[in-house]
């Protein structure tokens, strides 16, 4: 596009702004008016009109944070318990990088039980019941592999794409190219459960070089939301309507003075600024929800679990939030104390089974889960071979080459598994998906192609999916 | 404009087309026709060069269009011939077979076309990439009425306006200006008195004497630093997943001192990247080299270092290249640059200059920047080997006679709180009665004639004691917090500051009965050891000896603070020899090592750069990872841009450091011009300040770029001469306010026919708040501090940052000294675009967000500073009107409009009689209330965050 057609397109937008606006600034005017074009596929972000139609309009990622071991969850290994405790083959080891495991680890077994479920006779474990009730609603992808293994690099590299921090998350891109169609909560909301916050941290939902709009908002369980929602003490209520209504005057009085049309987008942004001490605190508030609801989820009227995220995600995407992610640790299940394949395994199982099929089955029943893309996957799986901490065999170290992850929902065929790896899960024999490969079809099912999907960044063309081959996996889609 | 997201948008349409057209229009408008620098090499770069550039090992058809001798063989390109160059014909093929580019990428629009075109019938001129062009400094250009010129810059500026048919916007007002220029110099407000002596100064050079104080400002280093830190990527923690906290200010001090002295760039520049390679290294020059010590240390089990300590390689290389040279040499990091001449070699070659430092994802290297007891800690050293030496001896004379104890009778038995004393058989004292928190014991003992060289104390149990003693404490404990003997005429008994015991619970050392300090003391902790006797021996420091029988008064304090911890039940012996020596000297030792260690931690330590006695070798990596090497590589600078002499040794880093700053490097001058130029203007006269390559922007006045770089150059590098002249330039002085004229000839003001309005760094928002409420706490440097932070910022971590909040001072220190995680950043940071410095960053975003506003309206650290202002305004003679004045002038450093000030009188009318009826308490409280509501309010507004 040249200079000036540029600038007719901006002055037209100033146009409008101008005639329409008194007291809206321009943020909810982009939105008004691209919410009303967007029936034409247009969009609120930066790419205007979507690259193909779009499956899905929303991204949940359920991030079981610290690695869910595959092999006791949803990848069923006989020959693996056949073999447990024998030497693994040497030309497998070979040239394999661990973060603990010695060169002589052993295999190690599972000692979960594995059904088939549902029409698909998908074999789910024994640890998620509810999962094995919804397994005709889920699509499982079993060749999932990353590239590197400690826990910060690799959340990183799930979430943007490269190993480093720095770069934009994929909450943000998505937010950046197709914006968000709510006007009153941040477009990429974040959620956490469990003992502690994920490894590294803000990284993850960082926005890199994308506009700092874009990145990935906090929402709290306890106290406010959104660090510094509520006004002051004793300034709060009209007193707040006061001050905005102030500032809103003497922000228009220095407009008028400077000409300086940022002032406009300055007052809008204090307008959502005063909508959302009032949407964040009822989008929390899940005691309007019925009681047959809380009690599908598990989740608690004033809690703190993931059980309550989920229902919350389900509560963001039904007012518009595009991106929505929710974190539970921890599931680093070495075999040392609080890190064994037996009883902690099976807590973090009782903590996310009910809640993630409820939201499956609540966004079906609200129709929505047509239009939401769920994902749910650690930043890598777990071994097939044992790791000895405190002289025991419990639990399994960090894993690449293959591993488990589901997604429902948005565009993507229901009770099927896709890809498989060998008798002992070492490696993916058919139909790998890399990280690469997941981002390029997360952004397909959205509407964009991930390879226009670029933006200028130090002489570079970025994209979420990084200059190697990626592949969208059409097989899985509908 | 909306906020980042249009600049993006715009980026995104592609920086070449704005460049060409914008300026084909701006710069050089009389010139007809069409230059490859200004306007063809950025089609053919973002378009041909991918497959047809400087990359051998991806080129097409064996085909190069970045050569000239290369595009014209065979008839690509026909000089005078467009319809008959192949390479227009396949511009315009239909055939997708034929047509280029290839149909999947992007296709040239019909203006790019036709540019091209009509460069190949001029002749088809190449030309070297501008920025890889030596530095000449260029004249001036005339201008027939120069009286707007204040200085050279105004020249290039206002030609290039004119030529558009545009003009130079007058000098904003001058409260507007003061307060611009204090915010760009120092990042803080002038005060009103200080505005009100620069607009009642009529004296021709009143600006300029301000320019010139605010360069002498310690708050300059600090404004300015911060810019560096920027780039440095200077952080307080080790980033990645544990995040811990790491000591680095000492090298954001040198930052900041550096930049206070004006230190030449080209110095500045050497000490950083290679300091430590200096002739005898000062401790500065060494903590000069923190800036590549900057880099993440990822302190998560089961790393692999190697593969981390790469990571932090391939940063230095990278931050080097884009900090000095502006290039993106990580681009050749994978492959050959497809754009720039950086092959996947020469990157390796640069790569090689910081590979062999000792550091290896750990702190490393150290250097001591501070040591507040080194004086006490030499002494100590000296007493070591003192006692080494008399140890030696000692052992040497073997004639230690050996202990002889003899059990003191006591005559007489006070305390002062009149507790009981009753003899026992043994001559022990057993203590009852009254149980004080504090106490002394006040005992008189015969004394046979004879040498006396040392006491004991025995403390026993007894039945009638708490758990059975010895001490009356409820646990049978005691704390004795002094000690003394005095002779029969009242002289005290000079005792050795050192005594030994059987056992003292920690921290709680018998000699601390023996020492000065009236707090410390000898405690037996009888959860460790149970009710048991123990004993305690001290030891004269010149053995007496008594002529005839005598009398000996012990004096013994008690007091552990809170509870009663007085003795129950002692005996005293005494000696005529010293128990063996040998014992001693270890508790002397202990205790001297002990103190030394204490000492030791006070040091502080910053992280430094340290070559490897032997070099690592360097290979070249294939796709950059570590675990691929491919062939070995030296360390080379890039001489295709600027040739370095020959060696015969191993260039070093202190070489690249040299030649970076050589005076005929194309880059390194014109890149940091264009950074000061950026933080002035809000863009740089070369928008992509991080990429001068072909893939960058072009600048808007090249000329001017040239010759502010040729002028820093031949200033000796000095960055105040510069930003002098660029701030005291009538461009700078030129109001903000935008004009219909400009806004149509040039929407993005990249001609600067007016100053920009610019919302402040994040750090500034709140200094300007510091500054206005009249909290800050000036002192420059330091440790890092934490001023308040709202609640839950931790919730989302994966370890609990301890946040000490400050109290005093320290609560109010500049914004820059906030103690930085890097994965949880203070959230008023992140919300106004600061970096999370994992990276380097040139060029920070201006967002405009609801978060933002949620944090300067509800955070509680800056609710605080808006209620000192509303107090500073309160305390203020005068009326109310008088008071609004003062407050909006403290504030937005300017007088407020009748509009504004009318407004302002109603509102805080307004706010006092709600605040009253909503019962918030008396009246005076509501009319706090009010004035508060009306400080928020000023700081709330986007002129209060605003450089206008």
């Amino acid at each position: 596009m040249d200079h000036d057609a540029q600038r007719s397109r901006l002055a037209t937008r100033r146009q409008l702004f101008r005639d329409c606006g008194v007291g809206l600034g321009s943020i909810a005017l982009t939105q008004m008016i691209n919410r009303s074009s967007s029936s034409a596929a247009g969009t609120s972000g930066s790419l205007g009109v979507l690259h193909h139609p779009a499956r899905a309009k929303n991204v949940i990622v359920l991030f079981m944070a610290g690695g869910p071991s595959q092999l006791e969850l949803f990848s069923h290994k006989p020959k693996l318990n056949e073999f447990h405790g024998k030497q693994t083959p040497k030309e497998f080891i070979e040239g394999k990088r661990f973060s603990f495991l010695g060169k002589d680890a052993k295999l190690l077994g599972s000692a979960r039980k594995f059904t088939r479920c549902g029409e698909s006779g998908i074999e789910i474990s024994e640890l998620l019941p509810f999962h094995q009730k919804i397994a005709d609603k889920l699509c499982f992808v079993h060749g999932m592999n990353t590239d590197v293994f400690n826990h910060g690099p690799a959340k990183i590299f799930m979430n943007s794409g490269t190993p480093q921090p720095g770069r934009p998350s994929m909450g943000s891109w998505v937010t950046y190219g197709i914006g968000s169609e709510c006007e009153n909560l941040p477009g990429f909301v974040v959620l956490q459960s469990g003992p502690r916050g994920p490894r590294a941290g803000a990284a993850l939902w960082s926005s890199g070089f994308l506009p700092s709009k874009h990145q990935g908002v906090p929402f709290r369980s306890s106290g406010d939301p959104i660090v510094n929602l509520t006004s002051p003490m004793n300034f709060r209520g009209q007193r707040t309507r006061d001050f905005h209504d102030a500032v809103a005057e003497l922000n228009r009085q220095r407009l008028a003075a400077t000409g300086d049309r940022e002032i406009e987008t300055r007052i809008a942004a204090y307008e959502m600024a005063y909508r959302m001490q009032s949407s964040a605190p009822e989008l929390m508030d899940i005691g309007d929800e019925n009681q047959q609801t809380l009690d599908r989820y598990g989740a608690q009227a004033g809690g703190a679990s993931y059980a309550n995220n989920c229902l919350l995600a389900r509560r963001l995407v039904e007012r518009g939030v595009r991106f929505v992610q929710l974190y539970h640790t921890d599931w680093d299940h070495h075999g040392g104390p609080g890190q064994t394949l037996g009883q902690d395994l099976e807590n973090c199982c009782k903590q996310v089974d009910q809640a993630s099929a409820a939201l499956i089955q609540d966004l079906e029943e609200r129709g929505l889960l047509d239009e939401t893309l769920v994902v749910w996957t650690g930043e890598f799986g777990r071994t097939p071979m044992g790791e000895t901490r405190n002289k025991k065999v419990g639990g399994r170290d960090h894993f690449i080459d293959a591993y488990t992850l589901w997604m429902a929902g948005g565009g993507v065929k229901p009770g099927i598994s896709y890809g498989a790896t060998d008798d002992l899960g070492l490696s993916v024999t058919e139909n790998p998906v890399h990280v690469r490969d997941l981002h390029a079809t997360i952004l397909h099912s959205l509407g964009i192609d991930h390879e226009k999907f670029s933006v200028r960044f130090q002489g570079l063309n970025m994209r979420l999916t990084g200059v190697e081959e990626a592949k969208v996996v059409q097989e899985i889609l509908v | 404009m909306s906020d980042r997201a249009t600049f993006f948008r715009l980026f995104s349409w592609g920086a070449m087309a704005f460049g060409v057209v914008f300026c084909a229009q701006a710069e050089d408008s009389v010139v007809a026709g069409i230059h490859y620098n200004r306007d063809v090499r950025a089609i053919l770069s973002e378009h041909c060069f991918a497959c047809h550039g400087p990359d051998h090992e991806h080129r097409e058809a064996g085909l190069r269009l970045d050569v000239r001798e290369n595009a014209i063989r065979g008839g690509v390109i026909r000089p005078g011939d467009s319809s008959d160059s192949e390479l227009v014909r396949r511009l315009e093929a239909m055939d997708d077979d034929l047509v280029m580019p290839p149909p999947h990428s992007g296709q040239l629009d019909q203006q790019e076309k036709a540019i091209l075109k009509k460069w190949i019938d001029q002749g088809a001129e190449y030309q070297k990439h501008w920025a890889f062009e030596p530095v000449a400094k260029p004249a001036p250009p005339p201008i027939a009425d120069d009286s707007w010129c204040r200085n050279p810059i105004d020249q290039f500026i206002l030609k290039q306006l004119q030529d558009r048919g545009l003009q130079a916007s007058k000098q904003a007002e001058r409260s507007v200006l003061i307060k611009r220029v204090y915010i760009d110099l120092i990042g803080l407000l002038p005060t009103p008195a200080q505005v009100d002596a620069f607009v009642d100064d009529d004296s021709p050079t009143a600006y300029e004497s301000v320019v010139d104080e605010l360069l002498r400002s310690e708050h300059y280093g600090e404004r300015w630093g911060r810019h560096w830190l920027d780039q440095a990527r200077y952080a307080d923690s080790n980033g990645y997943t544990f995040d811990n906290a790491r000591v680095m200010w000492p090298y954001r001090d040198w930052v900041i001192g550096a930049i206070n002295e004006d230190m030449p760039f080209d110095e500045f520049t050497v000490q950083q990247l290679a300091g430590d390679l200096l002739p005898e290294p000062t401790i500065d020059q060494i903590t000069a080299t923190g800036f590549h010590r900057n880099t993440l240390i990822n302190e998560e089990g089961g790393t692999d270092a190697e593969q981390f300590r790469v990571e932090s390689v391939i940063d230095r290389t990278n931050t080097t290249g884009t900090v000095w040279l502006a290039l993106t040499v990580g681009c050749a990091q994978c492959h050959n640059h497809k754009f720039d001449p950086v092959s996947q070699r020469d990157y390796y070659s640069l790569f090689a200059f910081f590979n062999n430092t000792v550091d290896r994802n750990n702190r490393g290297p150290e250097v001591t920047t501070l040591d507040p007891h080194a004086d006490e800690i030499a002494d100590l050293d000296r007493q070591l080997s003192a006692l080494k030496i008399e140890e030696k001896q000692r052992v040497d004379a073997e004639a230690v006679e050996p202990e002889k104890w003899t059990v003191l009778t006591p005559i007489e038995s006070t305390a002062a709180s009149k507790a009981i004393f009753e003899t026992l058989p043994d001559q022990s004292l057993l203590v009852s009665g009254p149980n004080a928190i504090e106490d002394t014991y006040d005992i008189l003992y015969r004394a046979e004639k004879g040498k006396l060289a040392a006491f004991q104390i025995n403390v026993l149990p007894h039945e009638t004691l708490p758990k059975g003693g010895p001490g009356r404490a409820s646990n049978g404990n005691f704390v004795m917090v002094d000690l003394q003997f005095e002779d029969a005429d009242g002289n005290r008994i000079q005792l050795e500051p050192l005594a030994i015991a059987d056992y003292s619970q920690s921290r709680h050392d018998v000699s601390f009965a023996v020492d000065s300090d009236p707090k410390s003391g000898w405690a037996i902790s009888t959860n460790q050891k149970g009710n048991v006797s123990h004993w305690a021996k001290f030891l004269l420091a010149k053995p007496i000896v008594f002529e005839r029988p005598t009398q000996l008064r012990l004096r013994m304090r008690f007091n552990q603070g809170t509870h009663p911890y007085n003795l129950g039940r002692f005996q005293l012996s005494s000696s005529p020899t010293r128990p063996a020596g040998a014992d001693l000297i270890a508790v002397r030792r202990n205790a001297l090592q002990a103190r030394k260690k204490t000492l030791e931690a006070a040091r502080i330590k910053s992280m430094v750069m340290r070559e490897l006695e032997k070099p690592r070798a360097t290979h070249l990596l294939t796709r950059g990872d570590f675990l691929r090497p491919a062939e070995l590589v030296e360390s080379a600078v890039l001489s295709d841009l600027h040739p370095w002499p020959e060696s015969e040794q191993r260039l070093n880093r202190l070489d690249l450091a040299r030649w970076l700053v050589d005076s005929g490097n194309p880059l390194t001058p014109r890149v940091v011009v264009n950074r000061m130029w950026q933080k002035f203007f809000g863009v740089g006269l070369v928008e992509t300040v991080e990429d001068f390559g072909m893939q960058g922007a072009v600048p808007s006045h090249s000329r001017l770029l040239d010759w502010l770089a040729a002028e820093f150059v031949e200033c000796g590098w000095s960055r105040k001469r510069i930003q002098r002249l660029m701030v005291t330039s009538a461009t700078y002085r030129q109001t903000s306010d935008v004009r219909v004229d400009l806004q149509q000839k040039d929407l993005l003001n990249r001609l600067l026919g007016r100053q920009n309005r610019l919302r402040v760094d994040a750090e500034i928002v709140r200094d300007l708040a510091l500054s206005a409420s009249g909290k800050l706490s000036p002192m420059v440097g330091g440790p890092s501090v934490y001023p308040p932070q709202p609640a839950g910022v931790y919730a989302f971590t994966q370890k609990k940052k301890s946040w000490p909040t400050s109290q005093g001072p320290d609560r109010f220190r500049r914004t820059m000294y906030t103690f930085f995680y890097r994965s949880s950043p203070h959230p008023m940071l992140t919300a106004f675009d600061a970096p999370r410095f994992n990276v380097t960053c040139t060029r920070r975003g201006r967002s405009n967000t609801p978060l933002q506003s949620l944090m300067v309206a509800n955070d509680p650290g800056l609710f605080e500073l808006a209620e000192a202002l509303a107090a500073r305004a309160v305390s203020q003679k005068g009326d109310m009107k008088v008071r609004l004045q003062y407050m909006f002038r403290l504030a937005l450093c300017r007088t407020p409009s009748p509009e504004e000030l009318v407004f302002l009188e109603e509102f805080i009318v307004d706010q006092r009689r709600e605040f009253k009826m909503s019962n918030v308490g008396s009246e005076s409280k509501a009319s706090l209330f009010a004035w508060i509501a009306t400080a928020r309010v000023l700081m709330n507004l986007d002129e209060f965050i605003t450089r206008e």
